[in-house]
């Protein structure tokens, strides 16, 4: 079953002072299968972000439909089972990680007492008890970024769209949030895009990926068989993007 | 989300320290002068400059396109967002409008002795105009990206407010008699909310207990076409 579907895609972006097109993303087709962890990788530029922001409706395409399970993205419905990890957010920096957690939780319109259970569990299980009463302008890069996990997972999630979500984390911060991500997708079945330039870290964590590069999607395989191809996900990725032939 | 925005300007301690500091020189202003005129001309303009502010130093926040994402992403739609900002706004303007006619009426309770209830009533309306500042605000903060026009706006608004009120004057003194011009200045009398005849009405509550509510139907009709406007630039706005 299909989480996400993707169906003659368009994105132009214009120069402003010719009206010449600067970037054109451009997807055919593409289907992101329930309970993958897809990784989406490419240079700089190459159209990931847009992709995710259109997925979730934040930028508008020319032509081309998107569905998320089944229902047309331009419905709000179509996200109450999404989480989102931008790679850059922002939360009130005079409130507290557990105050901002919690505003930020209601909004996922599910019924206040579950969304306190669930933050707790969150708390709890990334080990976040100890910087809930820090207010957010105190807190270092990796802490904010548990936040914004923490918002992207509170609620019933059937679908993560992270992006580049183990900036900022140390390495045992990093192994913690990969293996409750991991656990939540073997348990729960949850379904995690993610873009990472850290292609170790794909290699680790994704069992799906897609190259993706001037807006153009390159490759999309298993990881089963990139690495019966190339070994590595780094040499699949260089197969592709290293022009200088190093 | 309404919550939310709300506690998020109600909680902003500068303001809120502001405010109680003004309650004080207010209440001393009016001991020490001896007669209330400074205090009718001095605290309802600083209130409204104060709730003004507090308003207008929430707007690159609840804009902030970092923020915008976050919240979009969830199941919430454009329109549902911007409904609810503006109800938070609103309330959040209610807030400090009361506090301020509550300074206000306690000031002029303590030196005429006697409670002022249409006071209360023009501080109803005055939400309604920073509304209207807050909804131009965002329509040009979505549409620009840049909060250093939010003071090009506010200036806009003010500056013409005594234009708009004086337009005879103005229109004389600049030695323009066409009739299109007339008409142009009088619709603009109507659709954009004169905070100075707001400031009129104010002193002359205090002063005189007399009330008109001449402010309402621009308030309201200045309303409907910024909000049409800024609901046209949200839905194409891309965060």
């Amino acid at each position: 079953m299909s989480i996400i579907e993707i169906n003659d895609l368009v994105k132009k972006y214009k120069k402003k002072k010719d009206t010449s097109i600067e970037f054109k993303l451009s997807i055919k087709n593409l289907v992101i299968e329930r309970g993958k962890i897809f990784g989406l990788l490419g240079p700089n530029g190459s159209g990931k972000s847009t992709l995710i922001k259109l997925i979730l409706d934040l930028i508008f395409p020319d032509t081309g439909l998107i569905t998320i399970l089944g229902i047309s993205n331009k419905l709000k419905e179509s996200r109450n089972f999404v989480g989102y990890l931008p790679e850059n957010f922002s939360f009130p920096q005079n409130y507290s990680f557990e105050k901002a957690a919690y505003y930020f939780g209601l909004m996922n319109k599910w019924p206040k007492k579950e969304i306190i259970n669930n933050l707790h569990k969150l708390y709890d299980e990334l080990e976040l008890t100890s910087i809930l009463d820090k207010r957010v302008k105190e807190l270092s890069k990796g802490m904010i970024q548990n936040l914004g996990l923490v918002n992207a997972l509170v609620g019933q999630k059937k679908l993560l769209i992270l992006d580049e979500p183990f900036n900022g984390f140390d390495p045992l911060q990093k192994r913690r949030v990969m293996k409750y991500l991991s656990k939540q997708n073997e348990d729960n079945n949850l379904t995690i895009l993610i873009t990472s330039h850290i292609l170790s870290d794909v290699e680790v964590f994704c069992n799906q990926v897609a190259l993706i590069n001037n807006g153009e999607i390159l490759n999309v395989n298993s990881k089963k068989n990139v690495l019966n191809d190339h070994g590595t996900i780094e040499n699949y990725y260089f197969k592709y993007f290293d022009i200088t032939g190093e | 989300m309404i919550r939310f925005i709300v506690k998020e300007n109600i909680t902003k301690a500068p303001f809120i320290i502001l405010t109680i500091l003004f309650v004080f020189f207010g209440t001393i202003i009016q001991f020490i002068d001896g007669s209330i005129g400074m205090l009718i001309y001095v605290l309802p303009t600083s209130i409204l400059i104060m709730s003004t502010a507090a308003i207008v130093q929430s707007f690159p926040e609840i804009i902030n396109h970092n923020r915008i994402s976050l919240i979009l992403s969830k199941s919430i739609s454009r329109n549902e967002f911007l409904a609810q900002s503006l109800l938070a706004i609103l309330i959040t303007s209610y807030f400090y409008c009361f506090l301020g006619a509550f300074m206000i009426e306690f000031s002029v309770m303590l030196k005429t002795g006697h409670f002022d209830i249409y006071l209360f009533i023009v501080f109803l309306l005055y939400p309604l105009v920073l509304l209207f500042i807050h909804i131009l605000n965002m329509a040009v903060l979505l549409k620009f990206n840049d909060s250093t026009f939010i003071f090009f706006v506010l200036f806009y608004v003010f500056y013409f407010s005594d234009v708009l009120i004086n337009r005879n004057k103005y229109l004389q003194s600049a030695g323009i008699d066409y009739p299109a011009t007339r008409y142009i200045v009088s619709v603009l009398f109507y659709i954009m909310p004169q905070i100075q005849s707001f400031q009129n009405m104010l002193v002359s509550i205090i002063k005189n207990h007399s009330f008109d509510l001449y402010l309402l139907p621009s308030i309201i009709i200045s309303i409907i076409p910024t909000t049409l406007l800024l609901y046209i630039i949200a839905n194409k706005k891309e965060f």
